[in-house]
């Protein structure tokens, strides 16, 4: 392949490196071996007659179901793989049924499912529509924090930034401002569109107020990207849940201008609501508050440095208290009273080379994950319960390091997991080892105690696979879509085909509202209604 | 961890019916290695990734001459989508650019590029580059297509596409003049 357009004058200098780097190099036998083995397993069910077939969502009739037989490869000594299909409401889908029934013997050492079950948990319940959504492969449903768990309008905004590698095939100077909508998902309706500030961030919705952050300062380049990171200062700004409309923007969000210089960017932690005020963090360590109705920065303070420089710390709230989570390890509850914070007591929780990467918060518990050795070769991971209000340690746990290892090594942002069923259990995502012994899965945790309840094999997990929780279980993306329906200790496990081919259309992200499920594709965004069991 | 620079034939095997895989193998890992700056466990994902799509495709050309571009097709597609994770992760954490104008004019010589070394510099090089940058300039130079085609290929458009490589090119130089002082 050789290029015919008019090079750039410093266009050749790179061209002699066509084809220098396509030379075969052999893998370690070991690798070989287990691709080998792995490829033989799936080929058996790829071949077979019930393969899936690939049918538009859009089109589905009934005559185009298939039984999905779903790809099973290690578990111990786990699997019975049984295919369901689901017709409803006019709307055809593969639906697989992966219902596994362990016979003590597993990996991971959770405990297993006590049955097999079978649950008509059907994520497609009705007819799916795509979202028009600008028809623009760059929009994406963000998670929002602080939904309340009826509110069935999705925010989503087009955000220039992820849009030059995603595909928008919008120029940036022809679209200079990014779009905030909101969508009725029960009637697939477009209820408003905004216009935003570049790289507007929803964040958290309090009440009827849409809070996010704005970078209105922010130089970008031809592409889209920051070009100067030190120029996006943060601004908070709320918006009408009802109409999008502005209510206020506040000031520029107070950072240490030297900070900012000397790490090159602006990381803003989570918003939380105590009493009416709006709290967030800065990567400098202060910690500032603002009128939740009118914007006004009520103060600003700078806290002990927590954590590693630049980056913010962890925030959440429980609606009387602040807790924050370091980068530099330890839990912090800052108690908010008539206006008077008081920083009650500090737990370190694993030791202070730890870095809190989520935190959860229930009526009962303050869950917190930390990893340590990140960029080391000696890492782990925790989950520790803090019981509230008293916030005392209730139970600590090391997660797996065998399966743990590789999604700290290769990212903390994508890990994901996350309270379910507030306040009783916990689901933890495990990202397979693809070493054909140790296969991925989804945790889940009993709360009060740190246990393990089951284990949900989910081949084809990896650190990077988009995953969110709806009202009766979890949802992810690997070849395909699937759904883990979860009644008690027992669990059901179905596939959904898209309609094409993950190469194609990749989902980018799936967040769920309302029990529905929204799926960001490079085709386009669905949604789904999800069923009961 | 770092691959050694070892360049073989593919290993033995007894069965028949992976000789495409076999045949295959050490062309998939080979084209990842570098692009993933030597990391061998980068490289053994992407390389699994794409067997396991492929063979979940149920459509393996029957010929190896048509398995090939087939099959680098859907390793290219792993690629950028390798490269377009990396980049979200990084969005907020992108460190200021220096800027040296006197850098981003020197051209880079005739490198020798039969030389072991020299790869290994500049995947080293590409390694550091932002994921989008890096996407650019493996899609357009090291593997060899045009910019339009690279342009399709990442999502974007012909006039953006050539935005980014330009500055994907002035990245590359001052990091390699960061890295080593310059061409060798």
């Amino acid at each position: 392949m050789s290029t015919s357009a008019p090079l750039p004058p410093d266009d050749r200098d790179f061209l002699q490196f066509s084809g220098a780097f396509d030379l075969p190099v052999d893998p370690a036998p070991d690798f070989a071996n287990r691709l080998r083995r792995r490829v033989t397993s799936t080929t058996v069910v790829a071949s077979q007659p019930a393969a899936r077939r690939r049918v538009p969502v859009s089109n589905r009739k009934r005559g185009n179901l298939n039984i999905v037989p779903a790809p099973h490869a290690g578990w111990g000594q786990t699997a019975i793989a049984v295919a369901l299909v689901v017709i409803l409401l006019g709307g055809a889908v593969v639906w697989t049924n992966r219902n596994a029934k362990d016979n003590g013997s597993n990996h991971l050492g959770y405990q297993t499912a006590s049955a097999e079950t079978r649950h008509a948990v059907n994520p497609l319940a009705t007819a799916s529509s795509t979202i028009d959504a600008d028809n623009s492969s760059s929009v994406e449903a963000h998670a929002v924090a602080g939904i309340p768990p009826n509110f069935s309008i999705a925010m989503i905004n087009d955000d220039i930034a992820y849009g030059q590698l995603y595909g928008d095939p919008v120029s940036p100077s022809a679209k200079p401002q990014a779009h905030l909508a909101a969508y009725d998902l029960s009637r697939h309706e477009q209820l408003w569109s905004q216009s935003t500030e570049r790289l507007f961030n929803p964040s958290l919705i309090a009440g009827d107020v849409l809070l996010g952050l704005i970078y209105p300062e922010a130089t970008v380049d031809g592409n889209g990207q920051v070009a100067d990171p030190a120029s996006a200062i943060p601004v908070l700004q709320a918006r009408d849940t009802a109409s999008g409309e502005i209510l206020w923007t506040s000031t520029q969000l107070p950072f240490n201008r030297s900070a900012l210089a000397q790490h090159g960017y602006a990381g803003v932690s989570d918003i939380v609501v105590v009493s009416e005020t709006l709290y967030t963090m800065t990567g400098d360590g202060s910690l500032h508050a603002f009128d939740l109705e009118t914007g006004a920065l009520l103060d600003s303070t700078s806290l002990e440095q927590r954590g590693t420089p630049g980056l913010p710390p962890i925030v959440a709230s429980d609606g009387t208290s602040i807790f924050i989570g370091e980068l530099g390890g330890g839990v912090t509850k800052l108690s908010v009273q008539d206006d008077v914070m008081t920083e009650q007591s500090s737990i370190d929780a694993i030791d202070e080379s730890a870095n809190v990467v989520s935190m959860s918060v229930s009526s009962s518990y303050l869950i917190v994950e930390e990893h340590v050795g990140l960029s080391g070769n000696d890492q782990s991971a925790r989950l520790t319960a803090l019981t509230l209000p008293d916030f005392t340690i209730a139970w600590q746990r090391d997660l797996d390091a065998t399966t743990s290892e590789r999604w700290i090594a290769g990212s903390t942002f994508a890990y994901s997991s996350f309270m379910y069923d507030p306040p009783s259990r916990w689901i933890s995502w495990i990202p397979g080892m693809n070493e054909g012994t140790t296969t991925g899965g989804i945790g889940l945790i009993d709360i009060s105690t740190g246990d393990d309840l089951i284990k949900i094999p989910a081949n084809d997990l990896d650190h990077y696979t988009p995953i969110a929780n709806y009202g009766n279980g979890v949802c992810y993306v690997a070849e395909t879509l699937q759904c883990v329906s979860i009644t008690g200790d027992q669990f059901s496990i179905g596939g959904i085909d898209l309609g094409s081919n993950p190469d194609e259309m990749p989902v980018w992200s799936i967040q769920s509202w309302d029990g529905r499920l929204l799926i960001s594709t490079n085709a386009g965004m669905f949604v789904t209604d999800m069923l009961p069991s | 961890m770092r691959a050694p620079a070892t360049v073989n034939a593919s290993p033995p095997h007894e069965d028949p019916d992976l000789d495409w895989l076999d045949a295959m193998l050490p062309r998939i890992y080979g084209y990842f290695l570098p692009r993933v700056g030597f990391r061998i466990d980068r490289a053994e994902d992407l390389t699994q990734e794409t067997f396991l799509a492929a063979v979940r495709s149920g459509s393996v050309p029957a010929t190896l001459n048509d398995i090939a571009p087939w099959l680098f097709t859907i390793a290219r597609h792993r690629l950028i989508d390798h490269y377009r994770r990396q980049d979200r992760e990084r969005r907020f954490l992108r460190q200021r650019e220096d800027i040296n104008d006197e850098i981003d004019q020197i051209p880079v010589p005739n490198l020798d590029l039969q030389s072991i070394a020299v790869r290994e510099e500049i995947a080293g090089v590409l390694d550091r580059l932002k994921p989008r940058h890096r996407a650019a300039l493996v899609v357009r130079y090291l593997d060899g297509f045009t910019s339009v085609e690279t342009a399709d290929l990442l999502g974007m458009s012909v006039s953006a596409t050539e935005s980014l490589l330009a500055r994907a090119r002035q990245a590359f130089r001052r990091e390699y003049h960061t890295q080593h002082g310059g061409f060798s």
